[in-house]
């Protein structure tokens, strides 16, 4: 009975654990939607917890995140005038959205906590700066954005310079004739 | 060519034997020099200079002093050349998430712009630290499929798997032992393996023995536009190279022996590069290696690397 009740406190510890490190962390400053100060003027005790098509408002607002298994209300907080977004029934603010991603996507959360699912900034040997999940993924469209890659590194890179060059030039003097 | 440039060194070395301390070198050591004469003797007290490791901490000041007047001349701007230690109790490594590195390339130019690297034009060559392959399909990791020169306009396109190398920082570098005069050796503290431009003779032998391809040798003159300069370097880092000497990634010492993270790290996009101090248990490479199976590039060649991949999607 002893052991029993040692070990839940060790899982509890265990469990524990990473989300007290969680509350120190810093995050990086990050331009939130403007709109997310105003939920509340409209969204004051106005909710619709149907699935649906949204047309008077949020029309851009189409999930591309879980293939049809979640709706918005997964993540918003119908009873809090949709100002915050909840885990586990527990209302987050707009900047901990890590713990309401940490909802489904438990091991993920575990990892950015620790700094490794995430981006730190400062300093190996300095206080840290995160980014926030919502800062590589669109909440709403998650999957990681295509970028740009920057250019192909030149064939002849490293080598004698001009090795290629004479070539060309004799090329280029062969077609005037 | 090789042949010249090593003779021409060897006679550098008969030259300082022969002069000893009694000559230029001696003249230099006098206290009482006006700066300007000072600044006159600069050229000749960079030909009699000795190796960096061998130096006083006084001589490695006058040293890196010395490039500071230099560089600062030459890129018309205040260049500081550092000459600072590992800081004890730190042992660097690097890990990546090859999982998901997206393959984009802007740890390749971002760590040329931080190092001072030449930029191509007509007769200099374009240097990268980096390389960025990409295996295409799902198999498992074979560096002697992989591409280098893949020529995906956005990134990432999967299936297919990017893997960043740079120089592995081994704790037995076969480059090390390969140098006939030990310009280049592994930092006892830190572990990064560091390269005395100065004296390097510029013979390759360490870039035939790299199993990783991390060293670049200087064909030509390199070509830094002035604008482009990174003022803030090191002795041993990325302070600008000349003709005829190698380079590779140091782990940006300049910046990494003062606390910060290394450049590549510092422009990554997607947070799958991991750097730190593995003596610390809350460093970020320790959590990686408590929580995931790390491996290295060519394992059973012994080199025992010191720059660990991992993918946290597996
Ligand atoms: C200008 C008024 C207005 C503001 C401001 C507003 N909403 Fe809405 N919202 C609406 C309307 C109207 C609907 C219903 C749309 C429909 O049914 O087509 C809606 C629907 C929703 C829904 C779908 C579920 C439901 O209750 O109908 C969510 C979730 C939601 N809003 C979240 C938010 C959040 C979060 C904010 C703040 C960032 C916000 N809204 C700001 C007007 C607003
Ligand atoms: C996976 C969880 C999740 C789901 C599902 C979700 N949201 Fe959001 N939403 C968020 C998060 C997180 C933010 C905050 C983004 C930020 O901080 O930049 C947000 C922000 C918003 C905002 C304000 C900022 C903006 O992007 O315009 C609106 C409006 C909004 N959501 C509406 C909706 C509606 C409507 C739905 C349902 C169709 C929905 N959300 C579904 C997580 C979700
Ligand atoms: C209510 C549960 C739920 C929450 C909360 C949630 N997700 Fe998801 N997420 C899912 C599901 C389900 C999938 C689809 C998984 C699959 O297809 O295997 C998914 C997939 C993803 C993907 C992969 C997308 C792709 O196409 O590759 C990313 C990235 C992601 N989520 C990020 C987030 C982020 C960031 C948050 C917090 C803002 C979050 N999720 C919150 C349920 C959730
Ligand atoms: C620094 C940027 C960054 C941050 C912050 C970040 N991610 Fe990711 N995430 C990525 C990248 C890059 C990928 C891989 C994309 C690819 O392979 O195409 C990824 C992939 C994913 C996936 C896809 C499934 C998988 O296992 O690969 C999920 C789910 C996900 N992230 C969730 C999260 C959650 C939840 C958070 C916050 C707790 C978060 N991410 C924070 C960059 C980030």
């Amino acid at each position: 009975m002893v052991r029993t009740s040692v070990m839940f406190l060790l899982v509890l510890l265990f469990a524990v654990a990473p989300m007290a490190s969680a509350e120190e962390i810093t995050y990086r400053d990050r331009e939130i939607d403007p709109l997310t100060e105003e939920c509340l003027d409209c969204h004051d005790g106005m909710t619709n917890t149907e699935r649906r098509t949204l047309e008077d408002m949020h029309d851009e607002k189409v999930l591309k995140h879980g293939d049809g298994r979640i709706w918005c209300h997964d993540c918003h907080n119908a009873d809090n005038g949709n100002m915050l977004l909840s885990t586990d029934e527990r209302p987050v603010t707009w900047e901990k959205s890590d713990e309401l991603c940490g909802k489904c996507h438990a091991r993920i959360q575990e990892d950015f906590v620790l700094g490794i699912h995430t981006k730190w900034l400062g300093g190996w040997d300095k206080p840290k700066v995160s980014y926030q999940c919502v800062g590589c993924h669109n909440p709403h469209d998650p999957k990681f954005a295509q970028i740009k890659a920057e250019p192909v590194p030149l064939k002849n890179s490293g080598l004698r310079p001009n090795r290629f060059k004479k070539k060309e030039h004799k090329g280029e003097s062969n077609a005037g004739h | 060519m090789q042949d010249t440039k090593q003779s021409g060194c060897m006679s550098r070395r008969k030259a300082l034997k022969v002069l000893g301390t009694a000559g230029a070198v001696g003249a230099l050591a006098q206290p009482a020099m006006a700066a300007e004469q000072v600044k006159a003797m600069d050229p000749v007290a960079e030909f009699f200079q000795s190796h960096f490791r061998d130096m006083t901490t006084e001589e490695k000041l006058e040293t890196v002093a010395r490039f500071e007047r230099k560089y600062s001349k030459k890129f018309e701007k205040d260049v500081k050349v550092s000459a600072k230690d590992a800081i004890p109790g730190v042992k660097f490594v690097y890990m990546l998430d090859i999982g998901r590195c997206i393959g984009c390339k802007k740890c390749v130019y971002g760590c040329v712009e931080e190092n001072n690297q030449s930029r191509p034009s007509d007769n200099s060559s374009q240097i990268q630290y980096i390389r960025v392959v990409k295996q295409e399909g799902d198999e498992p990791l074979d560096l002697d499929k992989a591409d280098h020169y893949y020529e995906d306009d956005m990134v990432p396109q999967r299936p297919g798997t990017y893997i960043p190398i740079q120089c592995q920082q081994c704790d037995h570098p076969p480059c090390a032992q390969a140098c006939p005069v030990q310009a280049t050796w592994k930092d006892k503290g830190d572990g990064v393996v560091q390269i005395d431009y100065n004296w390097c003779i510029g013979c390759r032998f360490c870039m035939a023995a790299c199993p990783y391809q991390a060293r670049r040798f200087n064909w030509g003159e390199p070509h830094l536009p002035a604008d482009d300069m990174n003022p803030d370097t090191h002795y041993l880092g990325n302070r600008p190279r000349m003709k005829g000497v190698v380079e590779k990634c140091h782990f940006c010492m300049q910046r990494t022996r003062e606390g910060l993270y290394p450049a590549c790290h510092e422009v990554c996009p997607t947070g799958v590069r991991k750097f730190g101090n593995i003596l610390d248990p809350n460093s970020e490479v320790r959590q990686v290696m408590d929580r995931y199976k790390v491996f290295r590039l060519k394992e059973d060649l012994g080199t025992e690397p010191s720059f660990f991949y991992y993918s946290s999607t597996k």
